[in-house]
């Protein structure tokens, strides 16, 4: 028991870090370019903007386990197979990078207009008032809010049974529900209620670290 | 003060807004002209457009037609590259003062340097240099929250000189401020203005910072400037209404409602007529009023006054009232007139 404990937290930590570390890179990127032709961006493109936001609103708005399947040719594409751990990556990493971009988007664009309008008048390019001003103010709410994307990211991947990715979930599923095995079931609510806490206390620490001192 | 060279000229700047009924003009054919070392005060009520002039001035907006000449160049025409150079030399303080609250005063006031790739330790010399200058080297390891409003814009202050800065331009950067801290930074940008030759725009509503420091001021409204002049002109020699009902909250030279009900134009028996006598700049300094209740022995009842300080000129009113008697009155202002001070019959009442 112990042993198949283990390998379905590997299993789940693999699928969790992965797709958060792509989310944290696409969604970091796509978020910064909503922002910037955003209404209130520095190159407002209206038409652009429309189009990429409806596509991630669209996306977002497709229960998870149905952009798993919707997901398998592109799945296979990409990692060759569309069973195992690592094509259930790919659908999490997809809604990673979505829900990162939105909340990337929606962080930057709470900054005052006057900080932007300070770095313009320094005569700094674009990319570094993104980078140097933008960027530092948002930090701390921005890892507020990849906290709780990450919690629903290990939410996301009890669902990647459906394609054999295995994961505390789908260990719990099979072992806890469908073989009525009770223990098993507590013991992984257990563990799964350890892992959210361990990554609510992480983000807490690290947003506060970035908040003023 | 002597006009020095030009550093910054404008020609006839023009903006307009479109708005839902049609474009609306928010400047109209400004043109005005900043010499080294010179502080400019520009003042108009909310909306007459002074915080847009601003904005054209730092590349915030486009002006619509018109020339902005800095050195040899015209900012209008410049292509993006050499526009960012140009802003690099023109400072801008905010009246919210726009620091990033997650940085330290240090990295606050660092941040053009490191914009501009500058590198340790110059960056270093440079910010404490900069830190000192405007007084806050106890507080580089501070964060603006936990700064005072003051404290917060000299950090800004010291933010906008951090590069060499030729021009620095303020935008209301007092209104947040009491009295006290207003008088303070004013203080500062007349320190700054001698020992680094700056030239300052202050963009404000409020008479207090013109007559503090400004040498010379334009008055805006609706889009256009109504009028212009040396501080003291205009402080004691307003012409366009708009000047003057900005100068009257200012001056308080207004009669109390009370007294201004009992006035009446015409002289009745035994009225008092109340005057007002009006001391120009380099007047204020002789003892008329006791010269001239020794000389006449008239017993002046004071019902309200002010004087005023601006650079190093006094100027300021006073308002008496005293028994009407068509001789001793003309008497004295003939006396007061000799002497540069104006006098006004207000009217006549009856205690």
């Amino acid at each position: 028991m112990v042993d198949l404990l283990v390998f379905s937290l590997l299993q789940t930590l693999l699928m969790v870090a992965a797709s958060l570390t792509v989310g944290v890179v696409g969604g970091f990127a796509l978020g910064t370019l909503l922002y910037r032709i955003g209404a209130q961006g520095l190159r407002p493109k209206p038409l652009l903007y429309r189009v990429l936001s409806f596509g991630v609103n669209s996306a977002r708005s497709i229960p998870y386990i149905i952009l798993i399947v919707l997901l398998i040719p592109f799945t296979r594409l990409l990692v060759g197979s569309s069973i195992g751990t690592l094509a259930a990556i790919v659908p999490l990493s997809l809604a990673a990078i979505l829900l990162i971009a939105r909340a990337t988007e929606d962080t930057f664009k709470t900054i005052p207009k006057g900080l932007v309008e300070m770095g313009i008048s320094l005569g700094v390019s674009h990319r570094q008032i993104i980078l140097k001003i933008i960027f530092p103010e948002a930090l701390s709410p921005l890892i507020d809010q990849i906290t709780s994307i990450t919690i629903t990211l290990i939410g996301f991947s009890a669902m990647a049974g459906t394609v054999g990715g295995g994961g505390l979930g789908d260990l719990a599923i099979r072992y806890g529900y469908q073989r009525y095995e009770i223990l098993f079931m507590v013991v992984i609510v257990f563990v799964l209620l350890g892992l959210v806490q361990t990554v609510q206390v992480i983000g807490n620490r690290c947003a506060r670290y970035y908040r003023y001192y | 003060m002597a006009l020095s060279e030009p550093l910054l000229t404008i020609e006839s700047l023009s903006k307009s807004f479109q708005q839902s009924q049609g474009a609306e003009n928010i400047l109209n054919d400004i043109s005005l002209t900043l010499y080294k070392g010179s502080i400019v005060g520009i003042i108009g009520r909310s909306g007459a457009g002074k915080s847009t002039f601003l904005r054209c001035l730092n590349g915030l907006e486009k002006p619509d037609a018109g020339r902005i000449l800095f050195g040899d160049q015209d900012l209008c025409q410049l292509n993006e590259a050499d526009l960012r150079k140009c802003r690099q030399k023109i400072g801008v303080v905010f009246q919210t003062y726009n620091l990033l609250q997650s940085k330290t005063v240090f990295d606050n006031i660092a941040l053009p340097l490191i914009l501009a790739g500058i590198k340790m330790p110059f960056l270093n010399q440079r910010v404490e240099a900069v830190a000192d200058l405007v007084g806050l080297s106890d507080k580089l390891l501070s964060y603006p929250h936990q700064l005072s409003g003051g404290q917060c814009q000299r950090v800004a202050i010291a933010r906008a000189l951090a590069i060499e800065t030729e021009v620095l331009l303020c935008d209301e950067f007092t209104s947040a401020l009491d009295p006290e801290t207003t008088l303070d930074i004013l203080n500062l940008l007349l320190r700054l203005r001698q020992k680094l030759g700056l030239t300052i725009v202050l963009v404000t509503h409020d008479m207090n910072v013109i007559k503090h420091c400004s040498d010379f001021v334009y008055v805006l409204d609706k889009g256009s400037v109504v009028e212009q002049g040396a501080t003291i002109d205009i402080l004691t020699h307003a012409q366009h209404p708009v000047t003057q009902s900005l100068l009257r909250e200012f001056l308080k030279d207004q009669l109390p409602d009370f007294i201004q009900e009992k006035l009446h134009i015409s002289v009745r028996d035994n009225d008092d007529v109340v005057l007002k006598l009006m001391f120009h700049d380099r007047t204020s300094t002789k003892p008329l009023i006791s010269t001239l209740v020794q000389e006449c022995h008239l017993p002046l009842n004071i019902i309200g006054g002010n004087l005023h300080h601006s650079g190093e000129n006094t100027f300021g009113h006073l308002i008496v009232s005293l028994k009407h008697e068509s001789k001793t009155l003309t008497s004295i202002t003939t006396y007061l007139k000799d002497n540069g001070v104006s006098v006004e019959i207000l009217g006549y009442l009856q205690w």
